[in-house]
């Protein structure tokens, strides 16, 4: 059962590697701004996010060929500006950001071991972290973490 | 032995007490605490949930105030120890002498820890803060070996603390300047050993380069593990030679000295990592605690499990723990 599993997995994750860097990205960005903008409203309206006012933060899923692009404006994540070259950028391979995610691993651990990488200015790298890490979990419905949890756990072993 | 712990967040704080610590030590989100970074720490709003998780679960909770007060703004350290008392916090750790007079003569019922960065090595220097300000603990800095350990347990009147696990540094604790050098911010007044602002990381054709206010201080090859971009942990041309010249990102892990360590009467263990994240604070508590359970057990019959060697050493800074100053035989 469990071989089936992996097998399910991998046929997933490598079809997914070759297929997303085939897309357009702003679908992806459309999706994660929103997800973005629901989940975290009580941090914006406390102003928690105001650092990346009129800022571009760049996250890049290395494996899967995703790039997403976020700034904020007035009270709402919003798409950066295309062209605008990026002032923090972020990246790692899918596994590593849903390891992240689930709580299963520390990120520092992952940037001494070259995993997660950071480049522009590490202030607003830094700071994203440290927000996302003070994030109440109790939140995050009880399905959706398990889910996370398994799939975390699934890619580590199949995207390494 | 009590087992302190970091808690750079709220869910850190509910790691570490859902994993076994007995106290968690937090900072408020300013340069009063030596770990200030961006979205690190606790607002007044936060602290009170905090010290709400803590009691429910029977646990302490200490609040570093463990920078040095600047002449020009000393009121907002006096700020910081006010808020810490408001909020009835069951110790605060302070460094610097004149706010721990303040908290004395302010807070009579507040207890004291002395600072590590406050860096008293000897059992006078134990025995003034004792006399002085009626300090409770003191944490004791990480230069000192084991046997200065044991000769410090002997003659202290003030219970003592100690670090079982964590990014070492150079140890000049308290009296570190090092990054002020090219920053011109220091860790002891401004909380920080490198403030992000100044850090820059480039990945160019020969490896990952990190820059200190464009001070370039080490490149890694592809396969190198990184560190924290701190000045003391660099690499520079010495004697033609490109090397640390002074320390080597490496974590600190004492925990094959426990039964020494208890022996010798010392009342509680530290882990450092405030700006690590709950899953750090999980890993590293759930570890430790399992040990220190297990010395309290088997007494000398302890040894340290290969498991949790391996938790330790990978979240580690750097590719190696070690015993740091405990192990100097010179000392």
């Amino acid at each position: 059962m469990l071989a089936v599993r992996r097998s399910i997995s991998r046929m997933g994750y490598r079809f997914g590697c070759k297929l997303l860097p085939m897309l357009p990205s702003w679908p992806g960005e459309v999706a994660f701004i929103k997800m973005l903008n629901t989940r975290l409203s009580e941090e914006l309206q406390e102003g928690l996010f105001d650092f990346l006012d009129n800022q571009v933060l760049e996250v890049t899923v290395t494996d899967l060929g995703i790039r997403l692009r976020v700034s904020k404006h007035n009270q709402y994540f919003v798409r950066a500006p295309g062209g605008r070259p990026a002032d923090s950028t972020i990246s790692a391979n899918i596994a590593d950001f849903l390891a992240i995610a689930s709580g299963r691993e520390d990120p520092d651990t992952l940037f001494f071991q070259r995993r997660l990488c950071l480049g522009g200015q590490t202030e607003i790298g830094l700071t994203v972290k440290n927000r996302l890490d003070a994030l109440d979990r109790s939140r995050i419905p009880q399905w959706s973490q398990r889910w996370l949890e398994v799939i975390a756990a699934e890619l580590a072993v199949v995207a390494h | 032995m009590e087992l302190v712990c970091p808690a750079g967040s709220l869910p850190a704080l509910e790691a570490a007490v859902d994993n076994g610590a007995d106290a968690a030590y937090i900072g408020f989100s300013d340069e009063t605490n030596a770990r200030n970074f961006g979205g690190l720490n606790f607002n007044d709003k936060n602290a009170l949930r905090a010290l709400d998780r803590i009691r429910s679960r029977g646990k302490k909770l200490f609040v570093a105030i463990n920078t040095y007060a600047k002449p020009v703004s000393f009121s907002r350290w006096q700020a910081a120890v006010d808020r810490a008392a408001g909020l009835n916090a069951d110790a605060v750790i302070l460094a610097d002498i004149g706010l721990m007079g303040y908290a004395a003569e302010k807070h009579p019922d507040l207890a004291l820890h002395l600072s590590v960065q406050a860096s008293a090595t000897s059992a006078p220097a134990l025995e003034f803060y004792r006399q002085q300000f009626r300090i409770r603990r003191a944490v004791l800095p990480r230069v000192l070996s084991l046997k200065q350990v044991q000769q410090l347990t002997s003659a202290s009147r003030v219970e003592l603390e100690v670090f079982g696990f964590g990014s070492l540094c150079i140890m000049a604790e308290g009296r570190c300047h090092l990054s002020s050098y090219v920053t011109g911010e220091s860790p002891n007044q401004n909380g920080v050993c490198s403030p992000a602002r100044a850090v820059e990381w480039r990945n160019t054709a020969s490896g990952l380069e990190t820059r200190l206010n464009d001070v370039l201080i080490d490149r890694f090859d592809a396969h190198e593990n990184a560190g924290y971009p701190t000045l003391c942990k660099g690499r520079f041309m010495v004697d033609g030679k490109r090397q640390h010249a002074l320390e080597e990102p490496t974590s600190l892990n004492s925990m094959a000295l426990l039964p020494e360590l208890k022996a010798a009467g010392i009342q509680a263990i530290k882990l450092e990592g405030r700006q690590r994240s709950p899953a750090y604070v999980a890993q590293v508590v759930r570890t430790w605690r399992e040990a220190i359970d297990e010395v309290l057990k088997r007494g000398e019959d302890f040894s340290v499990k290969g498991r949790w060697r391996e938790t330790l050493a990978k979240n580690s800074e750097g590719k190696q723990t070690t015993l740091g100053a405990y192990d100097r035989p010179w000392q």
